[in-house]
């Protein structure tokens, strides 16, 4: 019998009209890959929502003086020596200060006076 | 469809686009990959690799050459990065199967006993007779591809051709066929 394959190029053309059917559980798994990959890409994206809402949060409270009735004020707390602390209010047109030290533990606190 | 409008749609990542393209290429794709990897499983595998592939890069496809060029380029990738993950490419002079080797010639219209042969052939002939012969790479591009020399991508394309002519009765004629004479009788 002739063989009817008598060239490469022949070879070749016989061999790329080949086809085979996939089964049918292969285009899903192609569309659960696509689907992790959103999944996955949708939760880096919350996580860095997230991360600079918290940041926007931070840097724009950071600079803010708080404020009632008119009046507004900013605390701070300066430690002086290991043991020690200077506290301070500043109101809108005066300072209180007050040198404490600290009796117990390790955290400072401080009293806000409330008629200033 | 046209081609260009498919492609546009899939860029915008169209699932019913997508399923078109899907539909059209994947049989083709799926005996490409088994060209490779002849276990259906492992071939699946590769396929839903190359199509994810496919999806997500298609806005990287620059309308250089066809597409079903570029995509094939993918697949073929997909199929090497695989036997090497998995060990499958051997280089060398391995006995041929003769366990799945056919000694008759295949019959008139018998691509499937052609396909068999093939594959019955050591991984190294097999890999570049596909890769020279039927996808159409250069000897270079097959060296880039698999990390070897020209010279051996030429000598293990010699070895496949010489077993594929013995296979076809043809052991006769000198079987180094010189580079370029492809379409030449055997």
């Amino acid at each position: 019998m002739q063989n009817k394959f008598t060239t490469w190029n022949k070879i070749s053309e016989d061999l790329n009209k080949v086809e085979q059917v996939p089964s049918d559980h292969v285009w899903l798994r192609i569309n659960q890959k696509k689907m992790k990959r959103r999944l996955v890409r949708l939760s880096y994206s919350s996580v860095a929502a997230s991360i600079l809402l918290v940041l926007g949060i931070f840097l724009l409270n950071k600079e803010k003086s708080i404020s009632f009735s008119g009046y507004s004020y900013e605390p701070s707390i300066e430690k002086t020596e290991a043991d020690s602390f200077l506290a301070s209010i500043t109101f809108s047109n005066t300072t209180l200060s007050h040198y404490g030290k600290v009796v117990e533990g390790n955290e400072i606190k401080m009293l806000v006076p409330k008629k200033p | 469809m046209e081609e260009s409008k498919l492609i546009e749609l899939c860029i915008k990542q169209d699932q019913n686009a997508q399923e078109i393209l899907y539909k059209k290429y994947a049989p083709k794709f799926l005996a490409l990959i088994s060209r490779y990897i002849p276990r259906q499983a492992d071939a699946e595998d590769v396929l839903v690799e190359s199509f994810f592939k496919i999806f997500i890069k298609v806005d990287t496809y620059k309308k250089e050459g066809s597409f079903e060029g570029w995509m094939k380029k993918l697949v073929v990738n997909d199929c090497l990065m695989f036997l090497r993950k998995n060990k499958m490419i051997t280089l060398g002079m391995d006995a041929i199967d003769q366990t799945k080797m056919i000694s008759q010639p295949p019959l008139e219209n018998d691509i499937d006993a052609l396909k068999r042969m093939i594959d019955s052939l050591p991984n190294g002939y097999k890999i570049i007779f596909n890769l020279y012969v039927v996808e159409g790479f250069k000897h270079k591009e097959i060296a880039e591809l698999l990390g070897i020399s020209i010279n051996t991508s030429k000598s293990q394309l010699i070895h496949a051709k010489r077993s594929i002519r013995r296979f076809l009765g043809l052991d006769e004629v000198d079987p180094a066929l010189p580079e370029g004479n492809d379409d030449e009788e055997f």
